[in-house]
């Protein structure tokens, strides 16, 4: 029976491996994420904010997606991530950092990636690894990925629960809100940090009146252009 | 570890190492019925398999999907009646709960585009996602459903002789269920034999009469041969204000589609009352009514509607009867697509 078990195993285990073979971590180049309010690492417990209207606010949920990352030399591609799509998650350090492995000696002037997931993805049916739909990152209503998802408590909220929720989504026009972003290679090093400023995301947020936004329409479509500004490489 | 675990891991082990000593899921090719267009399905990314069909029709029929046990796909979705919930004029789910509209039949999926009444879905593949969630229909979270079913040995070995790995994730959950829904193909009525010149099918006088009928009045939006053109309109219906559903704008916020609703195919219309989007009309001769006098004008009904179709009474006895030449009763009672019985 152990045999048995030993070989199940090992079916088992090729048949869901990945083809990750060869490669370390310290291989490729690193591009990582840091979730921050006002400079400092965003905290999910314990701890609160303060915006620009005096409005008191805890984070609880930080999830986007950071997929077709390339690498361009005079605004054309040389190498671009073969089907990656990452599902980042404030509460999961792992997640921050993508590891890619370009080709040696690449040498590149400027990074781009999207910050969500672009239109023909949307429309290519179910998918699997980060883009699974269990992974609540999907819409159930109306077919779509959710790009970005923010979600806390407010003392001044609307909501008899003071939570507030930002799903931002939307890939067809008029409402498309995967936002493109990029940014310098840099010089030396084979690791590029984003930081990504929920404080500026929040800044000017009146959660009084504005606690929710779950559809694609004008208001994702507006704080997706919000959110694309707060990523910055210092 | 107790015996009676111990034999069901080698009950397990041994069905797991069958399913990999097959060969790999057998491939099924999608029969096109003679005349009719390409299918739209990309069958590249999903391919069919007996296995991935098999795996589907378990789920399909299996209440595990719903919060509480109690509701199947087939619970709106009944093969004998063209795959919709027969009699309710809106359809029911977990504790009763009446939800917004009347489940759509479900035929010859592999040749649509949007689904739901109001384009809401994109891709088949996904479709499942939104019954499984709603509140009104099933009323369960995707990620318990795949937790429940990663605990039944009889879905690992499954979901291994259709995906070459024991575990269900969401992605193999749905390309299942959407395998099964593909092998919905209805083509074997009356019209389709008449339409592939079988010997012995010949419309009668009063069918024919229909049929001409059928094609001057109707067939710009139920195009032949799906008896769709896979679009959305507004077909008159005054709003209800109890519902106040607003159809496809409900999705595009856009107010040139406000009370525009996907253009249900008419194939097996014998089968699948009651009619339109909330089931408001029980019977063809009331739908036939509708369009006769009753379509209310407003500023997105279709343009062909506009003052209605001239029918007489003549007329729309021909229509019915025509209509009724639309039953595919090997479609209705293929064993194939019923509940399997263990």
């Amino acid at each position: 029976m152990k045999r048995f078990l030993l070989f199940c195993w090992t079916a088992l285990s090729v048949a869901g491996g990945t083809n990750a073979r060869g490669q370390t971590p310290s291989d490729g180049f690193a591009l990582a994420f840091r979730p921050t309010v006002g400079g400092q690492p965003l905290r999910l417990e314990n701890a609160s904010y303060c915006n620009e209207l005096e409005q008191t606010y805890s984070l609880e949920t930080f999830r986007w997606y950071v997929s077709n990352i390339r690498f361009l030399k005079k605004g054309a591609v040389i190498w671009a991530e073969p089907a990656g799509h990452h599902l980042l998650d404030a509460a999961d350090e792992r997640s921050l950092t993508i590891r890619l492995v370009p080709p040696r000696g690449l040498v590149c002037d400027s990074l781009a990636f999207d910050v969500g997931i672009d239109s023909l993805t949307n429309v290519s049916g179910a998918l699997g690894g980060d883009l699974d739909p269990t992974l609540g990152m999907y819409w159930t209503w109306q077919s779509g990925y959710i790009n970005a998802k923010i979600e806390g408590f407010a003392t001044v909220g609307s909501s008899p629960e003071k939570e507030f929720q930002y799903h931002l989504g939307g890939y067809s026009w008029p409402n498309a809100s995967c936002r493109r972003l990029r940014f310098a290679c840099p010089k030396k090093s084979n690791s590029l940090t984003v930081e990504v400023d929920l404080g500026g995301f929040l800044g000017k947020m009146d959660f009084s009146r504005n606690t929710s936004v779950m559809s694609p329409g004008p208001a994702a479509r507006a704080l997706s252009d919000l959110l694309a500004r707060q990523f910055y490489v210092r | 570890m107790s015996l009676q675990k111990r034999i069901a891991a080698l009950l397990l082990a041994l069905a797991l190492f069958g399913a990999f000593r097959g060969g790999g899921p057998r491939p099924v090719e999608l029969a096109v019925p003679a005349g009719w267009p390409a299918p739209t399905y990309d069958f590249g990314r999903n391919p069919l398999t007996r296995e991935g069909i098999a795996l589907g029709r378990k789920l399909f029929y299996d209440p595990i999907l719903s919060r509480d046990s109690t509701v199947t796909c087939a619970s709106c979705h009944l093969s004998y009646t063209a795959f919709t919930h027969v009699d309710h004029a809106r359809s029911h789910g977990i504790g009763d709960r009446v939800g917004l509209r009347n489940s759509p039949v479900l035929a010859n999926l592999a040749w649509g585009k949007l689904l739901m009444w109001d384009g809401a879905v994109n891709h088949l593949d996904v479709q499942a996602l939104a019954p499984i969630a709603h509140p009104d229909e099933m009323g369960e979270q995707l990620p318990n459903v795949i937790r429940k079913i990663n605990e039944q040995p009889r879905y690992r070995v499954l979901f291994a002789q259709a995906f070459g790995d024991s575990t269900a994730t969401g992605e193999r959950l749905l390309k299942s269920i959407a395998q099964f829904m593909l092998t919905f193909v209805s083509a074997g009525s009356k019209y389709d034999r008449v339409m592939r010149g079988e010997a012995g099918a010949q419309f009668t006088e009063q069918e024919r009469r229909g049929l001409d009928l059928f094609r001057r009045h109707c067939a710009s939006c139920h195009a032949e041969p799906l008896f769709t053109d896979h679009g959305f309109a507004h077909n008159g219906l005054p709003l209800d204000t109890a519902l106040n559903d607003f159809g496809r704008m409900r999705i595009t916020g856009r107010r040139e589609d406000s009370l525009l609703f996907k253009v249900p195919t008419l194939r097996n219309i014998e089968f699948s009352h009651p009619y339109m989007h909330d089931g408001r009309f029980k019977k063809l001769s009331q739908v036939l009514n509708h369009y006769a006098r009753e379509v209310r004008e407003g500023p997105t009904l279709a343009a062909q509607l506009r003052g209605g179709i001239p029918l007489s009474p003549e007329d729309k006895v021909d229509l019915t009867a025509f209509l009724l030449t639309l039953s595919d009763r090997d479609f209705l009672f293929d064993p194939e697509l019923a509940f399997l019985r263990e």
